[in-house]
């Protein structure tokens, strides 16, 4: 276990509450605890996939060590895990069956119709959740505004529904078009189903998302519904656990949207918990650049894990939100943070094409049998984890995490394998590896900045997983960027970012009219309506934690009649109520005109949303951290590495020997349990005191 | 950087161009006004060489119709590059077929490194509007380019940086929803300017001579990497004919033939010779005679792409792909022939291709996709009186079998960019209601590895006066075929019929006059399979009888798999039947459809007589007399004739 301690251990006292999170992933669970003052406690155990609860309670067993938790007032826990997106990717969720409008039983398999990649013969859409075959049509049809067309047919439907339970359905899902406008049929019929199987899980479209676009909607249910019992099991095994602990607390996850939610009211939409984990790690990144006095930043991250890079954006502190992201080829509605990946990580794999080109990734080691310095197989295929060796950057003396040693030897052997095949020795395939990681990484976050359409005058970069730190300078050199942030724990931000995760809920509500023709009594229920839930959502939430303050803000997606787009409108609650055409108008026009240049003031205008968000913010203990108690740091070592082509000279520090507002200059290496970070030539390391190591490039 | 080996460099260059194309994609698309450009993403951005290579082109976003077109017409056509020019056309007969219909805008800034050209960026948009007839500018039945809008000639849109108010001006006076357009152009304009910005900050970092000699290495590897997998293909020569069933003016086929000459070293031959005269209709080819064009490449290129996983695509890839086209021809069209609909011979080229390789390489291609482009839009009066116009679904049809996997479904490779328009947001814009957009049991070309399903849309009309134009239909008579024993698939069929039932229309019509309650169905066929049906694996059978989507009957009678009367697979029944069919069916044969198999038997050779008569003559009488000629060969012999009696008949009607 690691322990950082805080500067002030004054009131409030440390045991007074505590905040643990968790991060469950595919190989390790990453837990962080936060005591009453700030103080961080961190562990890392093996991961159980079979049972993905046990390793969460034996790492809350590891951070509250024997005192247990009598020593804390309280303990809230928020847990951030791959469970949804694995049984998503893996295909391993319940049997459900799905009721959809008549004419429309292949909307899962058609989706929107285009494939993958057309350019190749092997490219298909993503295997349907649902089979045809748990698919039926039902006799019942709105109009667009939500009106009656053809009235539910209830034995038609029972009918349909008994079909595919006997077709072994555990679930069903009811999608029917223009849901999103008008519940009522979907409403009726999951009464009517539940009259007749009671115990029958029913999940409707228009209560997930009541978004326009009937895959999209009839996706994000049928997500809820497949991967749901596995959740649920997460939960009910952890409660048992906890309890025997005496932890009472209820527990809450990590949402898509970077905030936190119970899992008990979680578990009637387990889809918005699906970007979790690479969602707290932008949050916790957001976090940590506060603590170092960035407020209101603009941030670049830059997550390097085994098997990927993950960019993400930070706008004036706040992670930049979309509501056009897809997780495992499937699109998802809800807001989630926006990430972008490209396979370049420690294991991916450096190779060469026929032409004698090196490459590196997508493809990756994995966890088993791991990069070639493992030793664990003859095949010695090279990882980037074995190129940073070969240079320099890890040491084979220190051991890897706990117990792995890293064997030299057999990185080079690898790489000198592939060398012999181009023509080029060692040290020059890992040194070239690299660079083409950090290529691959600057194009990915130059595309990511643009796609994002983020325009900041200067961004900074926070750089942090098993390999960010290593390679963060570098990367950002590449894109221009003259500052990066290693948090204090670059290998458990998820983890950090899960603990110290505000609240935060999304919702929604359908316009879809022209602005002069909307009935403001309508839109006034309809606004009540959203405000009413936002509040009350967030009056359960915010239930036992520390707050410090709530709010909710308001926003229309509006555009011009037949444009192709929506423009979110930001507008106060009372400027809504009063409804006053003329000043929405206004809003949108100038807000077109900020964003595209233009605006046509003569055009009719559409409202197709209204959005509310929920905000609960929690006390934030501004982390700090006294450093070393030495007072000059141990004489660096030192280490010959190559950098960008050239073998240089690096001093080599330890992290923990280093002193707060110390300085070290480039090229340098500062070498932790969990990570290593390097400071090329031409950068400056400043050791922050809120533990962080800020790296500025000289000049 | 200097010091690095090819080995290391080409791919970090691949990487540093890719985030510069990239930028500009995004910015485009952000920024663009049109429908079409954000959502169906019909344009493309790029780096040229200054020999007019594409070197650098995205890899998540933009068209990908376009790439690796060359340039150098449009360079060559601007005599004194100046920095801050930007270059624009879209006229394919002055542009040696660089561009191919009028609505794609193309735009080129050199950029300057020392007073010399370092390297251009690129940029089209496929504009919604360019004038014409017809709003939207495409209409089949065009003759003339003339009728097809505004044509722009090579010219500075900007000198030095300076809007050409001129051409700004003719333009915006040319179009339907000029400010829109323009919004669009200003977009392109700025992604130009910024991808400048970011190769001189390459420049500055790598220096020119990195960066020029990165350019070509690029271009180089690709060129290889297409080479090796293009060379998988056995070398020979490989002869297949493929047709649009008509030419959307007349019911007189149109021929596509090609003889596909691959040689050991991967470089590859298409030979077009004894395809069709240029129509009369909007479905020509403005290819300028180019030996290297990526629209006539299709297939090819998507093999080299396919067997070819970490590929760059860019212009390297067509560089071995070499194109023989006869002049005049529908393949290679000359001025004044229309082009603006040209997307669905392309579409049928792909096919032609696929047919050639299947012939050596069978399974290791798609079978035929059961393809068309059913483009269909609606316009009306909305409630404020105006004119509006509205995507309503783009009907394609399966993809065929092939490369070990079963076909694509509803759509097919060529198309398989697009998608569908929601119900929800279509029912919300305009005046419809759909009844159906789904899959058509049933329609499959069998196979051991089955063709994709075809696809229905059904929709009515909810009030009257509503134009519906749906263009672009084919394979309604002549099917997918199928390969290596695998069958044809269905054909593609459309109607319109009163609420009350009654058929009022049948066939390809592109243009309905709508009432309120007529009902459209627009189909689209399945793709051809692969193999010997009864050789298909009986549990794949059995699953897509599960799913509703092939029946017991076809089942039993196609599959030879045999179901109990509980529905489970009576595993006896089927090895009898199974037994009983092997043998009635070669392995090596292509299966045409009875459409295409009663066409040829008929009219086969008749019809190749009156083709090499035809293109013995003037340039603008061939199609008529091959029009006039084969019809009036119909009419004589209605059952066919040998190719000896239609020559006597050709004879009496040319004295």
């Amino acid at each position: 276990m690691r322990i950082l301690e805080p500067v002030r251990d004054v009131a409030p006292s440390p045991l007074a509450s505590c905040q643990i999170g968790v991060d469950v992933g595919g190989t390790f669970t990453d837990l962080v605890l936060i005591d009453g003052c700030g103080a961080v406690r961190c562990v890392k155990v093996p991961s159980t996939p079979g049972e993905p609860a046990l390793s969460t309670l034996q790492g809350i067993d590891e951070l509250i060590g024997p005192a247990g938790a009598r020593q804390f007032q309280s303990i809230h826990h928020t847990h951030s895990n791959t469970l949804a997106l694995n049984t998503l990717i893996e295909r391993t969720g319940a049997n459900i069956g799905m009721l959809v409008t008549q004419g429309f039983r292949d909307l899962m398999e058609i989706q929107r119709l285009s494939i993958p990649d057309p350019m190749r013969y092997s490219s298909r859409r993503p295997q349907a959740v649902v089979p045809r075959r748990l698919v039926r049509e039902v006799r019942e049809r709105l109009n667009a505004d939500g009106s009656i067309e053809t009235p539910l047919d209830a034995s038609q439907l029972l009918e349909a529904a008994a079909e595919i339970v006997a077709a072994g359905a555990q679930g069903i899902v009811i999608c029917f078009l223009h849901s999103y406008r008008s519940p009522v049929h979907e409403r009726r019929a999951r009464e009517i189903i539940g009259e007749k199987f009671p115990d029958l899980p029913v999940d409707i479209s228009s209560e997930v998302w009541p978004q326009a676009r009937e895959f999209e909607r009839g996706m994000l249910a049928t997500i809820n519904s497949y991967v749901r019992p596995r959740i649920e099991r997460y939960v009910t095994v952890l409660a048992q656990g906890l309890l025997s602990r005496s932890i009472s607390s209820a527990p809450r996850g990590a949402r898509s949207n970077g905030g936190r939610e119970l899992l008990s009211s979680m578990g009637q939409k387990p889809a918005v918990a699906l970007f979790s984990g690479p969602a707290a790690g932008v949050a916790g990144a957001a976090s940590v650049a506060l603590d170092a006095g960035w407020a209101d930043a603009d941030l670049m991250t830059l997550d390097i894990g085994g098997t990927s890079a993950d960019i993400g954006v930070i706008r004036r502190g706040k992670p930049i939100l979309s509501s056009e992201e897809h997780i495992a080829d499937f699109p998802i509605l809800f807001p989630t943070v926006a990430v972008s990946a490209i396979g370049a990580g420690g294991g991916s794999i450096i190779w060469a094409d026929p032409t004698g080109s090196v490459k590196v990734g997508p493809r990756s080691v994995g966890a088993d049998p791991g990069p070639a310095c493992y030793g664990r197989s003859d095949a010695l295929v090279p990882a980037l984890t074995d190129a940073f060796l070969v240079v320099g950057y890890l040491s084979a003396d220190r051991k890897l995490g706990d117990k792995l040693v890293m064997s030299l030897e057999r990185s080079l052997q690898a790489m000198s394998r592939l060398g012999d095949r181009v023509g080029v020795p060692a040290e020059g395939i890992a040194d070239g590896a690299i660079q083409i990681a950090i290529a691959m990484m600057a194009a990915e976050a130059t595309s990511t900045l643009s796609r994002r359409g983020v325009d900041a005058p200067e961004f900074r970069m926070v750089a942090y997983g098993g390999a960010g730190p290593l390679l963060g300078a570098l990367v950002a050199e590449e894109v221009f960027i003259d500052t990066v942030l290693i948090p204090p724990l670059p290998g458990a931000l998820s983890a950090m970012g899960a603990a110290r995760s505000d609240i935060h809920g999304d919702f929604l509500r359908p316009i879809y009219q022209e602005v002069e023709i909307i009935d403001p009594t309508q839109f006034a229920s309809q606004l009540d309506s959203i405000s009413r839930d936002a509040r009350d959502w967030l009056g359960e939430e915010v239930e036992g934690l520390p707050v410090t303050g709530m709010n909710i803000t308001y926003s229309l997606d509006m555009r011009y009649e037949g444009q192709g787009f929506d423009v979110a409108v930001d507008i106060d609650r009372e400027t809504l109520e009063r409804f006053d055409r003329s000043v929405l108008l206004k809003r949108f026009h100038d807000a077109h005109q900020a964003e595209f240049g233009y605006a046509s003031e003569s055009a009719r205008v559409w409202i197709k949303e209204l959005r509310a968000h929920a905000v609960g913010y929690l006390a934030k203990t501004v982390h700090a951290h006294k450093g070393a108690e030495a007072a000059q740091p141990c004489a660096p070592r030192a280490r010959t590495i190559r950098l960008r082509g050239a073998a240089v000279h690096a001093s080599v520090y330890s992290r923990e020997n280093l002193e707060i507002g110390s300085r070290l200059e480039g090229p340098a290496i500062i070498e932790q349990m969990d990570t290593t970070t390097l400071i090329p030539d031409g950068w400056i390391c400043e050791c922050h005191q809120s533990g962080a190591l800020v790296l500025h490039r000289a000049g | 950087m200097n010091d690095k080996t090819n080995a290391i460099s080409v791919e970090i260059f691949s990487n540093l161009f890719r985030a510069i194309v990239d930028e500009m994609a995004w910015r485009v698309r952000r920024a663009a006004h049109t429908t079409f450009i954000r959502e169906t993403q019909d344009f493309g951005t790029a780096l040229i060489t200054p020999e007019g290579e594409q070197f650098a082109v995205p890899n998540n976003t933009g068209g990908i119709s376009l790439i690796g077109i060359p340039i150098k017409p449009l360079i060559d056509a601007i005599t004194d590059w100046r920095p801050g020019d930007v270059a624009v056309t879209n006229d394919p007969y002055s542009s040696d077929g660089m561009v191919m219909h009028l609505n794609d805008i193309f735009m080129l800034r050199p950029i300057f490194v020392d007073g010399k050209i370092i390297c251009f960026a690129w940029a089209f948009l496929h504009c919604s509007d360019v004038g014409g007839s017809v709003p939207g500018s495409i209409d089949s039945e065009n003759k003339e380019i003339l009728q097809e809008g505004l044509r722009l000639p090579p010219l500075k849109l900007y000198s030095s940086g300076t809007v050409n108010e001129s051409v700004k001006a003719i333009l915006q006076a040319n179009c339907r929803g000029p400010d829109l357009m323009w919004g669009d152009l200003a977009a392109v304009v700025a992604s130009l300017h910024m991808a400048e910005t970011r190769v001189l900050r390459l420049v500055e970092r790598y220096g020119a001579g990195a960066i020029k000699s990165a350019m070509y290495s690029v271009l180089d590897r690709s060129e290889k990497l297409a080479r090796l997998a293009l060379s998988t293909v056995p070398s020979g020569k490989y002869r297949f004919t493929e047709y649009l069933e008509d030419d959307f003016s007349t019911d007189t086929p149109v021929r596509f033939c090609l003889t596909l000459s691959v040689a050991p070293d991967g470089h590859c031959t298409l030979d077009y010779t004894g395809s069709d005269p240029e129509v009369a209709s909007a479905v020509n080819l403005p290819t300028g005679g180019q030996r290297h064009h990526p629209m006539l490449s299709v297939a090819l290129m998507n093999y080299a792409i396919t067997k070819s996983a970490d590929i760059d695509v860019n212009a390297g890839i067509i560089r071995c792909i070499e194109l023989v086209l006869p002049e005049q021809s529908v393949v290679n069209a000359a001025y004044p022939a229309a082009c603006g609909a040209r997307v669905i011979s392309v579409m049928r080229l792909h096919d032609l291709t696929l047919g050639a390789l299947s012939a050596v390489i069978p399974g290791n291609v798609p079978a035929a996709g059961g393809s068309q482009l059913a483009i269909t839009s609606l316009s009306f009066h909305a409630a404020d009186g105006a004119r509006r116009v509205v995507s309503a679904n783009a009907v394609v049809g399966g993809s065929g079998a092939g490369c070990g996997l079963d076909g694509v479904s509803g759509t097919d490779f060529p198309a398989a960019a697009l998608k569908n328009v929601p119900v929800e947001v279509l029912e919300t814009e305009a005046p419809v209601r759909v009844h159906r957009f789904g899959l058509r049991a049933d329609s499959e070309g069998p196979g051991k590895l089955r063709g994709g399903f075809g696809i229905e849309y059904v929709f009515e009309i909810l009030q009257d006066g509503v134009t519906v134009v749906s263009r672009g239909k084919d394979r309604h008579k002549f099917a997918a075929w199928g390969v290596a024993g695998g069958g044809a698939a269905s054909c593609a069929y459309a109607y319109v019929a009163a609420r009350d039932g009654r058929r009022k229309s049948t066939g390809k019509k592109a243009l309905w006059f709508a009432d309120q309650g007529d009902i459209i169905t627009v189909a689209g066929g399945g793709g051809g399979g692969v193999g010997l049906p009864h050789e298909r694996e009986p549990g794949q059978v059995s699953s897509d009888v599960l799913d509703g989507l092939i029946s017991v009957g076809r089942a039993r009678d196609v599959y030879g798999v045999v179901f109990s009367p509980d529905g489970s697979l009576d595993v006896t029944e089927t090895e009898l039947s199974r037994k009983y069919m092997s043998g009635t069916r070669s392995s090596d044969q292509f299966d045409w459809g009875a459409g295409r198999d009663e066409w040829e038997r008929r009219w086969a050779d008749a019809y190749d007589a009156v083709h090499l008569r035809a293109i013995k003559l003037p340039q603008r009488s061939r199609r008529d007399f091959q029009v006039r000629a084969f019809l009036a060969l119909r009419q004589q012999h209605p059952e066919g004739l040998s190719r000896a009696a239609a020559e006597r008949y050709l004879d009496e009607l040319q004295r």
